[in-house]
């Protein structure tokens, strides 16, 4: 159990309002609401897509998904025709259903949508818009991106519900910020009302859906905190809301054994048995090179496909266009993906027999045990800390505002070991952090391989960061060390003062910080600063990682490495230039 | 029958314990007033004398030794480069060492700061700076500045490993005796106390003890074995962790309430990392003393009331409220003054609650939350976490003459704030027999018999 001494209310406004108030505002909303039935639900015979999925499981057959949004909506209504025109005239089942990837402007309230700047894909303007997304073909929508999470989310649920759309996401899409929306009370009160409104409809078959990569566990190093977190989101939403909750997840994992444990782990902790509403083919193991991505869709299909006909989940598998990783995918592009998923349905029951469920389900149970202890950890260690653990707006603010990094070390399901970067052994660790190991290695060995070791051997180099990002930091060390330098780990998280205090103590040759929480320009000057005030303003400054600093006036970051660059502080771009860089200040070498 | 003398050579009262090594036994204990004036071993003598009439058969003395705080204690001054670091990390070993830390200072030396040496005028300067293999050129210039300013104290060296010869030859030089010890802060975040504490302890014995001309018998130096808090500090870590490798009580806070000072010592088994919470730049050492210089009974009593007004105010009938500050100050007056009256003793146990609420306070770390204006929240435990310590012990003139010790440790470890790290549940004890200095004496030669002393002498009394 984490016991936190700490007082976390300190996290929330002290006039937050009560959460429990929003969902019951939301959930009066429910007798305004008028429901159409969209064109699926209608020619399935089913009140929402909740029963189609029930029905599949019950009878064994299998449903797909796809991801679809085309830089408008009129050229995204008139793929979704060629997609389903395209299935029928193959003799395939069409898909079961889409998620729509909606333009970001749809996070905001309706009347603050038209003054933000436009961004890739649909966005939905008129009630003929949103009727059309469920009449147009017979293929069942989820309002998946920027529905639910930001500060639009009520009036998204309303228009959604409004023509007949039963799942509605994405909640783990609340720990995101929209453009010219700082205001995380008003955002949070929003998705609580939007979420007490799904409620009132939880008999009828109406889902909140959530898609975990888009939340925290997208960087988490363990898949048992995936598992753990999707408890909270559960508890949040069932416990506390009253809506049905569906997990969905996948995107970040290309291991086909891991994925079905965590499929299987994600379904047993999910005592109604919702279904998921879809999961996600693997995004992390594409190239560009697009003909060998069709290994990577084949066998991430087939056994996500496998699982869910074995277990009878009643899932949707999503099969990733092989050019998703280099651009928006065209319609035909998805129709194709669509057609090889049906056609590896074929083969589920002949490969079923000889893949080692016994391992796999071994591996499950791993995951919920530990899921488990993060979730007990999680509601313990908060409830510990002042946080009101049954009112939804505490809970859910306070874990958006403590991050992802501070969530997972804290109620992480693995025993303290400070060998790891979040300072515990992951249950599993996930595919995300296994490829950072191994450009750890690659680069080593590219360095190693330069021949180049003694070149700045005993050069002392202070390696820090602004922020938790602790793999960039663990590169540069591990990088450092590997040509020799005498590392000082100055750990990360740290203030320039500092910085300045462990040089003066420390005689650092060089300071080498990374960054990637948009403060750069902030940051490298009050370093500079603090070092002139110390008379140490001889020590070479390198800063690298995301070199760009939030501004007023300017929506995005801007970039700030001529300014860093104007203050003297160098910006060598990747780890292999900065090494030369210390080679040539040293005097060994010439940097290429 | 053979006893032990245990001896501790306070500024007023020189204390006597005869103890029965053997059975770690207390036989019997006394005081006397402890004469600057004349020798500090008449005071010794008297109080030694009445301590063996009160026993009913002749004893047989085997061996006296003394701890010693007559004459102004132990005075060191703490010299790093860094104010919270290395300077930081110099002046806990010498407080963990007993002393007095008269001066700190940090940065490069300049006038002022040497001014404010001198008129520490401490009798061991601990030199720290840099890790090691780190900083050079600014620790050498401040030994230069140091060296060519002169000191009347003796020196221990406990900077940069690779600097730290060159840095004592530059005292020597000047005729300034200096010893080498191992770095105080080998490392950023490492601190390494005890061989620089032990440094420190050695040149006490060997030089600054007998030099302070408190007697003229050549017994007295050798009797002296360690500063009273230190061996205070000592009977500490023995409880906590046993004698050699027989496991102690578990983690043990003692708070020492006396007339100056609040002292607060603490040992804890190494404590692990906690994933998301970060330590602080310099992490506390797992034997920590603290002394709180503007708490105590009497010389501290005005630091009391301006720290606890309030709490002491309502407290108080309306009439004694106008009169808190005037109780503080005559306090201040007379350090050797007993109360008289009962309303006098119950002032007198509010102050020492007070002192043990502060102290406890000022001793225990607490965890630290805060928000950065980009990204997410920074939880720190600053300071150490005592929330498991099992065992508080109260010791000084109000917990062994008082009544009502246990309430004012109670009452006191009841104010802890919210957030504070100081121990949650443990059991109390207190000190009756002023045993605990005497024991951390006697640990020096027979740790074992020292653990059943404690363990007779302290905690039998709480079971009874």
């Amino acid at each position: 159990m984490t016991d936190l001494d700490v007082d976390l209310g300190a996290l929330l406004p002290s006039d937050l309002p009560d959460g429990r108030e929003a969902v019951a505002e939301g959930r009066a909303l429910a007798a305004g609401v008028e429901r159409a039935r969209s064109l699926f639900c209608e020619a399935n015979g089913v009140a929402a897509e909740r029963e189609w999925r029930e029905r599949a499981r019950t009878e064994g057959f299998a449903c797909t998904c796809m991801n679809i949004g085309l830089a408008t909506w009129a050229d995204t209504r008139e793929a979704l025709g060629r997609i389903h025109e395209d299935a029928l005239s193959r003799g395939v089942r069409p898909p079961d259903r889409f998620n729509l990837i909606a333009e970001r402007r749809m996070g905001l309230p309706k009347d603050k949508r038209a003054q933000a700047p436009q961004e890739t894909g649909p966005a939905l303007w008129s009630e003929q818009d949103w009727w059309d997304l469920a009449h147009t073909v017979p293929i069942q929508p989820e309002a998946a991106d920027n529905m639910i999470g930001g500060p639009g989310s009520l009036d998204n649920a309303l228009d959604a519900l409004r023509v007949g759309i039963t799942h509605i996401g994405v909640l783990s899409q609340y720990t995101w910020r929209w453009p010219y929306w700082d205001d995380e009370v008003s955002q949070t009160m929003a998705v609580l009302k939007a979420a007490g409104l799904l409620s009132a409809f939880k008999a009828e078959g109406v889902c909140f859906d959530s898609y975990l990569e888009d939340g925290y566990p997208g960087v988490f190093h363990d898949y048992a905190n995936y598992v753990g977190w999707a408890m909270l989101e559960r508890y949040v939403s069932e416990e506390l809301v009253g809506a049905a909750y569906s997990c969905s997840w996948g995107g970040l994992t290309q291991d086909p054994v891991v994925k079905s444990a965590v499929t299987l782990a994600l379904h047993a902790v999910n005592p109604d048995a919702v279904p998921a509403g879809f999961v996600q083919g693997d995004t992390i193991g594409n190239t560009p090179d697009l003909d060998s991505n069709l290994a990577v869709l084949s066998t991430d299909v087939l056994f996500m496909k496998l699982v869910d006909s074995r277990y009878r989940l009643g899932g949707a598998p999503i099969a990733v266009p092989v050019t998703e990783t280099e651009r928006i995918p065209s319609w035909d592009e998805v129709a194709t993906v669509q057609t090889i998923s049906r056609r590896l349905e074929e083969y589920v029951p002949l490969v079923d027999p000889v893949v080692d469920w016994g391992r796999i389900e071994r591996l499950r149970d791993q995951l919920v045990a530990g899921g488990r202890r993060f979730f007990t950890a999680a509601i313990e260690g908060l409830g510990s800390a002042g946080i009101d653990v049954h009112d939804p707006a505490q809970l859910l603010l306070v874990l958006k505002r403590l991050g992802s990094s501070r969530c997972e070390e804290l109620f992480g399901a693995g025993a303290p070991d400070e060998g790891f970067p979040r300072g515990r052994r992951p249950v599993l660790q996930t595919d995300l952090v296994k490829s950072t190991m191994a450009e750890r290695e690659r680069l080593l060995a590219e360095l190693r391989g330069r021949g180049q070791e003694d070149a700045i051997r005993g050069m002392k180099v202070l390696v820090t960061s602004t922020d938790v990002h602790e793999f960039a930091e663990f590169l540069l060390t591990s990088a450092l060390a590997a040509v020799g330098t005498e590392v000082i780990d100055f750990g990360i998280n740290r203030d320039p003062e500092d910085i300045v205090k462990a040089v003066i103590e420390t005689d650092a040759d060089a300071v080498v910080v990374t960054t990637h929480n948009g403060v750069a320009r902030s940051f490298g000057q009050r370093l500079i600063g603090a070092l002139g005030q110390a008379q140490a303003r001889q020590v070479p400054v390198f800063m690298g990682g995301v070199l760009n600093e939030d501004v007023d006036g300017s929506e995005i970051p801007i970039d700030v490495r001529a300014d860093l660059n104007a203050s003297g502080i160098e910006t060598p771009g990747t780890i292999d230039r900065l090494v030369d860089t210390l080679i040539a200040r040293r005097g060994g070498g010439v940097p290429a | 029958m053979s006893a032990f003398v245990l001896a501790d050579f306070g500024s007023t009262f020189t204390k006597v314990r005869l103890v029965d090594r053997a059975e770690g036994r207390l036989l019997a204990r006394a005081e006397a007033p402890t004469t600057v004036g004349t020798d500090l071993m008449d005071g010794y003598a008297e109080a030694l004398a009445a301590a063996r009439s009160g026993l009913d058969e002749a004893v047989e003395i085997e061996a006296e030794i003394a701890a010693s705080s007559a004459g102004g204690g132990l005075r060191v001054a703490a010299i790093g480069l860094v104010a919270d670091l290395t300077a930081a990390a110099a002046r806990q070993t010498a407080l963990n060492a007993g002393a007095r830390v008269g001066a700190v200072l940090a940065g490069e030396l300049d006038a002022e700061q040497l001014t404010r040496l001198d008129a520490a005028a401490p009798e061991i300067v601990l030199f720290a700076g840099g890790t090691d293999g780190g900083q050079r050129e600014l620790v050498l210039a401040n030994a230069r500045r140091l060296a060519g300013h002169g000191l009347a104290a003796r020196v221990v060296v406990a900077c940069n490993a690779a600097i730290a010869e060159e840095v004592a030859a530059l005292f020597e030089a000047a005729g300034i005796a200096a010893t080498v010890a191992a770095n105080v802060m080998p490392a950023l975040g490492q601190l390494e106390i005890e061989p620089a504490r032990a440094a420190i302890s050695a040149a006490f014995l060997e030089h600054v003890i007998g030099g302070k001309g408190l007697s003229a018998s050549p017994e007295f130096a050798r009797m002296v074995r360690m500063p009273t808090p230190e061996a205070v500090l000592t009977a500490t870590r023995l409880l906590s962790r046993g004698p050699g490798q027989r496991g102690g009580v578990g983690d043990v806070l003692v708070v020492d309430v006396g007339g100056a000072t609040t002292d607060v010592h603490s040992d804890r088994a190494a404590q692990p990392a906690t994933p998301g919470i970060e330590e602080p730049l310099l992490p506390a050492p797992p034997t920590l003393r603290t002394v709180e210089g503007d708490l105590g009974l009497r010389a501290g009593a005005p630091g009391v009331v301006a720290a606890d007004r309030g709490w002491l105010a309502q407290r108080l009938q309306g009439g004694e409220e106008a009169e808190l500050d005037r109780a503080g100050a005559d306090r201040a007056k007379r350090p050797a003054w007993v109360p008289e009256s009962v309303a006098d003793a119950h002032f007198d146990r509010l102050l020492a609650t007070a002192c043990v609420a502060h102290g406890l306070d000022r001793h225990c770390g607490t965890m630290l939350l805060s928000r950065s204006a980009k990204g997410p929240p920074t939880l720190v435990r600053a300071g150490p976490d005592l929330r498991e310590v099992s065992r508080v012990i109260g010791t000084g003139g109000v917990f062994a003459h008082g009544e009502g010790g246990e309430e004012v440790l109670r009452d006191g470890l009841e104010r802890r704030s919210p957030r504070s790290l100081s121990p949650r549940e443990p059991e109390i004890a207190i000190d009756r027999g002023y045993i605990l200095a005497a024991a951390g004496l006697l640990a020096s030669i027979d740790p074992e018999a020292a653990f059943r002393l404690l363990q007779r002498e302290v905690f039998d009394c709480v079971q009874a």
